[in-house]
């Protein structure tokens, strides 16, 4: 199935996209699909990422659907 | 008011926007470009937004605030873009019969949309451009 990540803030400069469309296994969870983009891209291990599906944070072990939209991004810096 | 924009704001316009007969208080915090930080001159800021989502968390904080501190109404007004030295960021404007719950609910917003609302400072300094992530500082290449 296809699920579409957006990036924000540095981590566009570590992915060097604000988003991209992945296909992931059906099934995949939120978790898995961290694991996939920290190999995918260098850098993202040493980094803290916060994650949202469908622009709520959600847990570790949340199923993906079919067209969710997955943003990661570093702890935030607004107010 | 939620509102999340480029454009500047009024302060009399966000107060106006919740002031009602049954408020004896309106506490507003107004935040604003800083020209230093960390030790560096800041010429000048840019913030990003996930804008979908900013506006779902903070209208969920606002109903939040009103559940939990018993205020009457909460206004926020976000902007993103950049932004010059002593330029608005945001304004929290609380409404509430008195004022200790109007001056906790306004701490409490703010706190939480440091925490929480996905919106990201990059500081452009002489020395380099820096995200802010949290309390950390990611040069930009």
């Amino acid at each position: 199935m296809k699920v579409r990540l957006k990036f924000f803030a540095s981590f566009r400069l570590l992915t060097g996209t604000a988003g991209t469309e992945l296909e992931v296994p059906q099934g995949s969870t939120t978790s898995d699909l961290l694991e996939l983009v920290r190999e995918m891209y260098d850098g993202f291990n040493e980094k803290t990422v916060l994650y949202a599906v469908n622009g709520e944070y959600v847990g570790e072990e949340v199923g993906l659907k079919e067209g969710d939209s997955i943003a990661f991004f570093p702890p935030v810096s607004g107010g | 008011m939620i509102r999340v924009t480029r454009e500047d704001f009024s302060v009399d316009e966000v107060v106006a926007s919740i002031r009602s007969g049954g408020m004896g208080a309106i506490v507003t915090f107004l935040g604003t470009v800083r020209n230093s930080s960390q030790g560096r001159d800041v010429d000048r800021i840019e913030i990003q937004v996930y804008e979908e989502m900013a506006v779902k968390q903070l209208q969920a904080i606002r109903e939040d605030a009103i559940t939990n501190f018993g205020v009457e109404d909460v206004a926020i007004v976000h902007r993103y873009g950049s932004l010059g030295v002593s330029d608005n960021i945001m304004m929290i404007a609380v409404g509430a019969s008195h004022r200790p719950e109007a001056f906790e609910a306004c701490r409490y917003v703010l706190e939480t949309i440091k925490e929480k609302v996905p919106l990201w400072k990059k500081e452009f300094t002489p020395e380099g451009d820096y995200w802010i992530e949290g309390e950390e500082y990611e040069r930009t290449e």
